[in-house]
């Protein structure tokens, strides 16, 4: 086969631009990668960052909540005992047609003081760590039950064991926003929760009876975000759901002593 | 019977129809959906041109309508994708130059016997710089984490390899239209092989997820 000029010309063109494309998608794939290494480092970093604004936020509401609960059971708490005290006190020198009303006010006053007791509890974080979850859970579902806000219950099941103390403290606190909800929005009678610890992992699953809400609306909602986030902080998956019957979550914890 | 690279093309264009249609779930929903009638067309246009040849002597008006109907398929498939509207009026008036020139060539200047290597050309030039162009954007969005993904990324690798590398060749047609180069069609059947390898490539191993 022999070429003229031309053909040795157009030959030789074809080849140079067939290079230059070869050579144009080599220098984009190194580009490409270098571009997608920085983005991933950079979509990792902002990960990191949100990781610890969200435990910094916990840190700090925990610490407010450590120091309101100190704040009722030392303060408030022992003024009301003393309050009482004093009543007793006064008792025997009321005359006896008011004798009736104060041993009321008495006891008024004992409901405040044991109301206010149980409610530092659950806002003080070391308090949860030491009770432990489900009597966490309990002393909110006796609390709810005392103050008759609704019917509430609490089922066990399998053989609990301890968990690690910032998960325990993340767990009750995503169920306390769930019952606050419950209690303030939803007008249910009823409050259902169930444990249920395997080797693996812990089920929690907490229901109202309420008139739940529309998922579309809500969705956005900085509660339902702030659960969420939580659960993502212990790797916990998180799922909400609600229609006309009511309101239900699901908390799948892993145990991450199990390897 | 010796195979020649044009009957190699026609092989590997087949092929890559056959595996356009089995693959066609993972881009259905997207431009690309007309590709594999597209691939089927231009397998028919490739096969029926062989047999005008040897029945009738003559298949130039036969590749006239097939590649005026090829590059207006490419410059819509860009259309549909470009999404900067000054890039999407400036391809709709180059394919408004590129018809009506095209038309004048066939019915006044020329004629359907006459191959229209220029307006080719010139069409084969606008449909590289609007696969540039798509590449460009492509580039500038969130898209160039899994370029590979995309089907479409193959495709325009494909499409701008079938076009750039004959580039010479048709300026030359264009230029020197009875200069014998025939034996030159080889870089032709090598660009389309090629572009055919990017296709088969990209239907193989994009994502489904990637539209």
């Amino acid at each position: 086969m022999e070429f003229d000029e031309i053909q040795i010309v157009i030959l030789v063109s074809s080849f140079v631009l067939f290079t230059i494309l070869v050579v144009a998608v080599l220098l984009f794939t190194i580009f490409q990668k270098k571009k997608t290494d920085f983005l991933m480092r950079e979509k990792e970093q902002e990960k990191r960052f949100e990781k610890i604004l969200t435990e910094s936020q916990i840190e700090i509401r925990e610490n407010a909540l450590k120091n309101i609960a100190w704040e009722l059971h030392d303060n408030v708490g022992q003024l009301l005992a003393l309050a009482r005290l004093e009543l007793n006190i006064l008792q025997p020198n009321v005359k006896d047609g008011n004798a009736p009303k104060v041993q009321e006010i008495s006891q008024l006053i004992g409901d405040s003081i044991q109301d206010i007791r149980s409610l530092s509890k659950t806002l003080n974080p070391e308090v949860i760590n030491n009770m432990g979850l489900v009597q966490a859970i309990e002393s909110d579902i006796n609390r709810f039950n005392r103050l008759k806000f609704l019917d509430a219950s609490i089922k066990v099941e399998g053989e609990t064991y301890d968990l690690p103390e910032k998960d325990i403290v993340i767990l009750f606190r995503i169920l306390q926003e769930f019952f606050n909800n419950t209690v303030k929005h939803s007008k249910a009678t009823t409050l259902k929760v169930e444990v249920t610890y395997t080797s693996s992992k812990v089920y929690i699953c907490a229901k109202d009876n309420g008139k739940g809400y529309d998922e579309n609306l809500i969705k956005k909602g900085s509660g339902l975000i702030n659960m969420k986030s939580r659960a993502d902080l212990i790797k916990t998956t998180f799922k909400q759901t609600s229609n006309s019957k009511g309101t239900k979550i699901e908390l799948v914890y892993t145990n991450k002593e199990i390897k | 019977m010796r195979l020649n690279f044009g009957d190699i093309s026609n092989l590997f264009l087949v092929i890559t129809a056959v595996i356009a249609w089995f693959s066609y779930t993972k881009y259905k929903s997207t431009p690309l959906k007309y590709l594999p009638i597209y691939l089927t067309y231009a397998a028919i246009l490739e096969n029926v041109a062989n047999i005008l040849l040897t029945v009738a002597q003559s298949n130039t008006w036969w590749y006239n309508i097939g590649i005026n109907i090829e590059i207006l398929f490419f410059l819509h498939l860009y259309y549909n994708y470009i999404k900067n509207k000054k890039n999407k009026k400036f391809l709709l008036i180059c394919a408004i130059i590129y018809e009506v020139y095209f038309l004048i060539n066939v019915f006044i200047l020329e004629s359907w016997n006459d191959y229209q290597v220029f307006p080719f050309t010139v069409g084969g030039i606008f449909i590289i710089i609007f696969v540039f162009a798509f590449l460009l954007e492509m580039f500038q969005s969130s898209k160039i984490l899994h370029t590979q993904k995309y089907l479409i990324f193959w495709i325009s690798l494909g499409v701008l390899f079938y076009n750039i590398i004959p580039l010479p060749l048709f300026v030359t047609r264009s230029i020197l239209s009875n200069y014998e180069l025939s034996q030159m069609m080889v870089i032709q059947y090598l660009a389309n092989i090629i572009m055919y390898l990017l296709f088969i490539y990209g239907f193989i191993w994009s994502s489904m997820k990637y539209k």
